[in-house]
């Protein structure tokens, strides 16, 4: 069978409805023009960026509130070594170190001493700090541990007093 | 269907224009063929519309060794059938589970059978598939190898339904005939 023979003139599009049709089609095939702020992309661009602001800040809210409850829960003996730590790395910061003094001949000897003196200081207090955790609550280690603060500060202040380091 | 390669092969590379001329080729025999499915022309014309769009996009997976119109009818009647069932409106009917009845016919019968206006009203009564089949293969000269590829059915279930229609349509057209 003929396809004339079988459909009709009614099934035929017209010119109209072609040109209608092909229209539609080529507007959806056409390629969409790339811009880098188009309503919807400038859109989800904002999106990601407050995104990314929101997720951020909450992560640095949520870190702190950790580190501060974690701080907050720490026993007392804890928080008093960390206040002597603070307390001599502050200090140090501050004064000049003792190899950088110019010592008079006389007084070079003493001053070597004292060096060798805080060397050995910082080495065990390294040691201790190395050893000892926050979580750590041997009351013997901290009793030492501040011991070892407490005689690094006398020595420095005994080293300013006499005049060996000039501020 | 040389001159067609070479259109479909630059409407692949974006050339609207070639795929402007394989619409002008395609839309007229595609649209008759669609509008037997449906007495809503606009529905039609989304049908077509759409199958026009997606052959486009999906030019590339087209290997071209079918006929470009065969893909072509065969995306439409995809895009049909998608909306007959979200809209549930006409179950399709496995091509066995039918009831045309049987009579019996020879070569004769088959030479006196003519076709007539009033067939395309007992067309209207065939489910789709069976529409599709006879239209394909009587009206549009699709082989059996083509439509079962464009319907997804085996060429001998095509066959089958062929068969059926015709016999269906030649027992209409006796009945017909004696009153």
């Amino acid at each position: 069978m003929k396809p004339e023979e079988y459909y009709q003139p009614n099934d035929l599009p017209d010119n109209t409805t072609k040109s209608i049709l092909w229209h539609a089609i080529e507007k959806e095939i056409a390629p969409h023009r790339f811009s880098l702020f188009a309503i919807n992309d400038k859109r989800s661009f904002a999106y990601g960026i407050a995104a990314a602001l929101v997720l951020y800040l909450s992560t640095v809210g949520a870190f702190t509130l950790i580190k501060q409850l974690i701080e907050n829960g720490q026993p007392s003996v804890v928080q008093v070594d960390k206040a002597y730590q603070s307390a001599i790395y502050e200090f140090e910061k501050v004064m000049p170190r003792v190899t950088t003094i110019s010592g008079s001949p006389q007084n070079s000897d003493v001053l070597l001493a004292r060096k060798d003196q805080l060397k050995l200081l910082d080495t065990a207090i390294n040691e201790f700090k190395s050893e000892t955790q926050n979580t750590d609550l041997s009351p013997l280690k901290r009793t030492k541990l501040r011991q070892l603060y407490s005689l690094k500060l006398q020595i420095l202040q005994q080293m300013i007093e006499n005049g060996e380091i000039e501020l | 269907m040389q001159e067609e390669t070479q259109w479909v092969n630059k409407a692949r590379q974006g050339d609207h224009k070639a795929f402007k001329i394989l619409y002008d080729i395609h839309i007229a025999s595609l649209y008759r063929f669609m509008r037997q499915f449906s007495p809503d022309t606009h529905e039609v014309e989304e049908w077509v519309q759409r199958a026009f769009i997606k052959a486009f996009n999906h030019l590339g997976s087209f290997d071209g060794k079918a006929r470009f119109s065969s893909w072509l009818f065969r995306i439409a009647m995809n895009e049909m059938r998608m909306d007959r069932r979200r809209a549930a409106i006409i179950p399709f009917t496995h091509p066995e589970d039918d009831e045309i009845s049987s009579s019996p016919s020879n070569e004769k019968e088959s030479d006196a059978w003519e076709w007539n206006e009033t067939m395309r009203t007992w067309m209207q009564e065939l489910d789709e598939t069976k529409r599709m089949v006879f239209l394909l293969y009587e009206v549009e000269g699709y082989s059996h190898a083509e439509i079962a590829s464009m319907l997804g059915i085996s060429e001998s279930t095509s066959r089958t339904i062929l068969s059926r229609t015709k016999r269906y349509l030649k027992t209409r057209w006796q009945q017909e005939m004696t009153q």
